[in-house]
């Protein structure tokens, strides 16, 4: 199983999990882990039983901000930052994203790099409101001006 | 000396006939009687009736050494050893030449080879015999005092068990009192003792005995010299009070102006509440500038801290009546032997301000575990109570190393501390909770309590929260619940680390530490030998201990101190002695040497120091032009040894191999893998070496050159040799020997080198199949005839 995880990313990032202690330093510092059910302790619990599927399915990993303050405090060194980039991208291969992961907003940015290599502010916003289906699109205008008067949107 | 000519009698002990049943005993001895110089030589079935005949025949002078063949008890060596050197044999002018651990004997192998291998075994040994010189062992002049550096708990136990056994003992203490970490402690579980109780109960003994002298304030400057003739000099810090006079009456104190300042803590006034003030009130000393020796009354003479004394005060100097106040005292050097040094340093709390996301030292109300000691005598009230465990410990980024005694230590406040506030909420933040041993007690005792939580998880960062109190976020990972909390003070369970005085004693003394700073022993073996002859360790300069760990380790640091502490040292024959015609100043053995036991001679040579040798000779192994020989394993004797071997004795194609086996463990291995009637192939035969080190490159060179077609050099595991490193410095000269073979037209593949345990019967024969079988494909030896 282990290894079948290794052969699957290309980082050694994910392998570096098993040296975690599960002390919880991680989740007791992390500033969103009380959005989500799973903690960055238990997505690297999940790895360390090799259970790849499950972590990668974990809605944690698409609320983490990449603020690094479970890295910098974890005492064993285990880069947890770095993982959870790596589980989204293995998501992503795998086709492990679950259906209520709305992943538009990470697709419309690569997308605009992709074509343009650079991104325009203004497009990505409007791109995303419109693919948040159900939702109202209605409810950012008031935002989009206050940002326009701003400057902010260009 | 005289050379005298000499004369061999051999004797072949056959216990039960069992060398017989395998060997034809008759063809041996025809074949040896032929040797020049053999006058005597026989087969003996018993010891009690020919050992007579024998001393008389030695006491006759027709023979000067004898060499025994066969199998003995411990018992019997020991009667043959007391009954010849009764008759005036010296212990060195005799072998022993067992052939059944040899392989002799193995069920299977055809008794002709059998026979053959035994006259080439018992040959091999008769050329060593040749070559055996008389040997007395040297005695070294030595002092008998010994030196203790630091007089903490392990200091004062090192020190009364010596003076007990009337050692003169130097004990050097860098604070103005005795005792240590340990005196600075609350109370001690499990008999909820006071500490201080126990030092005064040593300080005692030390105050009745004339045997010790303590100087405090001291450091050590310099130390020169060998084990058993050590010249310390130490610096004697003025005290500015006599300690002859002062009586500890105290007037001064009443009349000092100067009060010594609080330690400086950036504690930010923002943060400060009732209870913050509280805690550090009862954290604040009112020391004055004179005050008694700290941190136990002992020498009881009081102590001026100079650099806190206002400018022109003189007021201790008025009110002493003893007239013991002398401001214008200067530091002073002592000189003094000592024939052996016990380091007992000790450690220092690890720095909390380092954990940077627990606020030490910013909140007041944030205090280590050592503090919690002091905070413990009175305790101020408190609600909620918080403790987090391996703060700083068991952490990349800070202390690699679990320092073992800080959950009980946490424990332990626990339970004093609901003693005394029944009521307060006691959390405790942990990853994993070690309480060995007894301690487990502890850790049921405290876990029965009421309002004491254990929380598996630590908290990431602390932060301030309302009324000047600590908020604290965690996750409970066993529940994976997230858990707020607001608390009135939280205990840091920092670690421990060698003290700044183990650093500087490293320095000074040139000893090797380990990757933390404590100082390196072979920790199974000889837990209290540095790596230096003479220089002990013991206590907690050693790694994380708690106290009775640390008083075991001094008491055990004192037994071993003890052969350095006699009129004389007494040295065995077996030291390496260098040939300075042969030398050309290449420094290698000093390099090499382990122990660091070769220095200049006057002439730019190097000299051994015979009392720092340990006798493993790793300089004999490395000594490029063999110019050093242990004096009883002479490289002249292996290499007759070597030279002895008949390579083609069972027939030209199969392979012969010559062993080299490390006395400590491989060498067992062999004999074991006998003892279970394992099937040792006949081709291989054995030189036990004192360290697989000690096997120079021009033996294996010359074994190679005589035909023989592989040698194997077995040694320890990395990081078990008992001379530290052996057989690693085996593998690093692999390079210069491979250079060597190839110049002389062999493959360097017939050397091999492997690491064997004292276990390891089964896979030593293993080796040696598959060794043969290597040889077999890789055809004879060139050189073989």
């Amino acid at each position: 199983m282990k290894e079948s995880v290794i052969k699957l990313i290309h980082t050694d990032t994910i392998p570096e999990s098993s040296i975690c202690v599960q002390c919880g330093k991680c989740s007791s510092g992390c500033p969103v882990a009380f959005e989500s059910e799973h903690s960055p302790r238990k997505v690297i619990r999940f790895l360390q039983w090799g259970c790849l599927k499950e972590a990668s399915q974990s809605p944690f990993l698409w609320l983490c901000a990449s603020c690094q303050a479970c890295t910098v405090r974890c005492p064993r060194g285990v880069n947890i930052s770095s993982i959870m980039l790596s589980l989204r991208r293995i998501a992503q291969q795998q086709g492990w994203v679950m259906p209520e992961e709305n992943l538009s907003y990470y697709k419309t940015f690569i997308n605009m790099i992709k074509k343009r290599g650079k991104i325009s502010e203004l497009r990505l916003g409007l791109a995303t409101a419109l693919h948040k289906i159900p939702s109202h699109p209605i409810e950012d205008i008031v935002l989009f001006f206050k940002l326009l008067k701003r400057g902010k949107l260009r | 000396m005289q050379k005298t000519v000499p004369k061999t009698g051999i004797f072949i002990f056959d216990q039960g006939k069992r060398l017989a049943r395998s060997i034809d005993l008759d063809a041996v001895i025809q074949r040896l009687a032929r040797i020049k110089n053999v006058i005597r030589c026989e087969v003996l079935t018993d010891l009690a009736a020919p050992l007579p005949s024998i001393k008389e025949d030695f006491t006759s002078d027709k023979f000067n050494r004898i060499f025994w063949v066969g199998k003995f008890s411990d018992y019997q060596k020991k009667t043959i050893q007391s009954e010849l050197s009764s008759a005036g044999l010296n212990p060195y002018m005799y072998e022993w030449c067992d052939l059944e651990e040899q392989g002799i004997g193995t069920k299977g192998v055809d008794s002709g080879i059998q026979t053959q291998k035994a006259i080439i075994l018992i040959q091999m040994t008769l050329a060593r015999t040749r070559l055996l010189e008389p040997l007395e062992p040297l005695e070294l002049p030595a002092v008998d005092a010994s030196l203790i550096i630091g007089a903490g708990v392990s200091g004062l136990h090192t020190a009364t068990s010596l003076i007990g056994l009337c050692k003169k003992v130097y004990l050097v203490e860098k604070e103005s009192g005795v005792g240590g970490k340990v005196a600075s402690l609350h109370r001690l579980y499990p008999r909820i003792c006071d500490p201080r109780c126990g030092l005064e109960f040593e300080i005692q003994k030390i105050r009745e005995s004339d045997m010790i002298e303590v100087h405090t304030l001291s450091r050590v400057k310099s130390l020169f010299g060998s084990p058993g003739n050590f010249d310390v000099r130490i610096e004697k810090q003025s005290r500015y009070v006599s300690e002859e006079k002062c009586n500890a009456c105290g007037e001064c104190m009443k009349v000092c102006p100067a009060v010594i300042p609080e330690e400086q803590r950036s504690r930010e006034s923002a943060f400060i509440n009732e209870t913050s003030q509280q805690v550090l009130n009862s954290l604040k000393s009112d020391k004055k500038a004179i005050h008694p020796a700290v941190p136990m009354t002992y020498p009881s003479t009081f102590v001026i801290e100079r650099q806190y004394c206002p400018p022109d005060c003189r007021e201790c100097v008025k009110a002493c009546p003893a007239l013991a106040v002398e401001l214008e005292q200067t530091s002073s050097e002592l000189a003094f032997k000592v024939g052996a040094v016990i380091i007992t340093t000790g450690w220092d709390p690890y720095q909390l301000s380092k954990v940077d996301e627990y606020g030490y030292g910013i909140y007041p109300n944030v205090i280590s575990n050592l503090e919690m000691e002091r905070l413990l005598e009175d305790p101020p009230v408190l609600k909620e109570i918080g403790f987090i465990q391996c703060a700083g410990s068991r952490d990349e980024r800070h202390l690699h190393y679990c320092s073992s005694v800080c959950c009980s230590v946490s424990l332990k406040q626990v339970l004093f501390l609901k003693e005394k506030l029944p009521d307060a909420l006691c959390y405790i933040f942990y990853q994993d909770m070690r309480t060995p041993g007894f301690d487990e007690e502890l850790y049921q005792k405290v876990k029965s309590l009421n309002n004491v939580i254990f929380i598996r998880g630590n908290p990431s960062t602390v932060k301030p929260g309302d009324n000047g109190k600590l908020r604290i976020h965690a996750e409970d990972t066993l529940s994976g619940k997230e858990i707020d909390l607001s608390l009135d003070l939280l205990v840091l369970a920092g670690g421990m680390m060698p003290s700044q005085g183990s650093f500087e004693i490293a320095q000074l003394l040139n000893l090797p530490q380990n990757n933390f700073g404590f100082f390196e022993s072979h920790l199974q073996c000889h837990p209290e030998e540095s790596q230096r002859t003479g220089i002990l360790v013991g206590g907690a300069c050693r790694g994380p201990m708690n106290i009775s760990q640390s008083i075991e380790s001094s008491h055990r640091a004192a037994m071993e101190v003890l052969p350095f502490l006699n009129r004389t040292i007494l040295i065995e024959p077996k030291y390496p002695v260098l040939d300075l015609t042969k030398c050309d100043k290449c420094k290698r053995c000093m390099e090499e040497c382990p122990f660091l036991s070769y220095v200049f001679d006057e002439n730019g040579f190097p000299s051994l120091d015979l009392t720092k040798c340990r006798q493993c000779g790793n300089c004999m192994g490395i000594c490029p032009l063999i110019a050093i020989s242990l004096r009883n394993n002479t490289i002249k004797q292996i290499a007759a040894q070597v030279q002895a071997i008949k390579p083609s004795f069972i027939s030209k194609e199969e392979p012969v191999i010559l062993a080299f086996l490390c006395e400590n463990d491989a060498y067992h291995a062999a004999q074991s893998a006998v003892e279970y009637g394992l099937p040792v192939p006949p081709n291989v035969f054995f030189i036990k070496v004192p360290c697989a080190g000690s096997v120079n490159n021009a033996l294996v060179a010359d074994a190679l050159a005589f035909g023989i077609d592989g040698v194997l050099i077995a040694g320890c595991k990395d990081g078990q040799c008992h001379y530290v490193k052996g057989n690693q410095l085996v593998k690093t000269r692999s390079g210069d020997l491979s250079d060597k073979l190839q110049k002389m037209m062999i493959d360097p593949q017939r050397v091999r080198f492997e690491s064997l345990e004292i276990r390891d019967s089964k896979k030593y024969v293993e080796l040696v199949k598959s060794y043969i079988e290597e040889l077999r494909a890789m055809g004879p030896n060139p050189f073989k005839s």
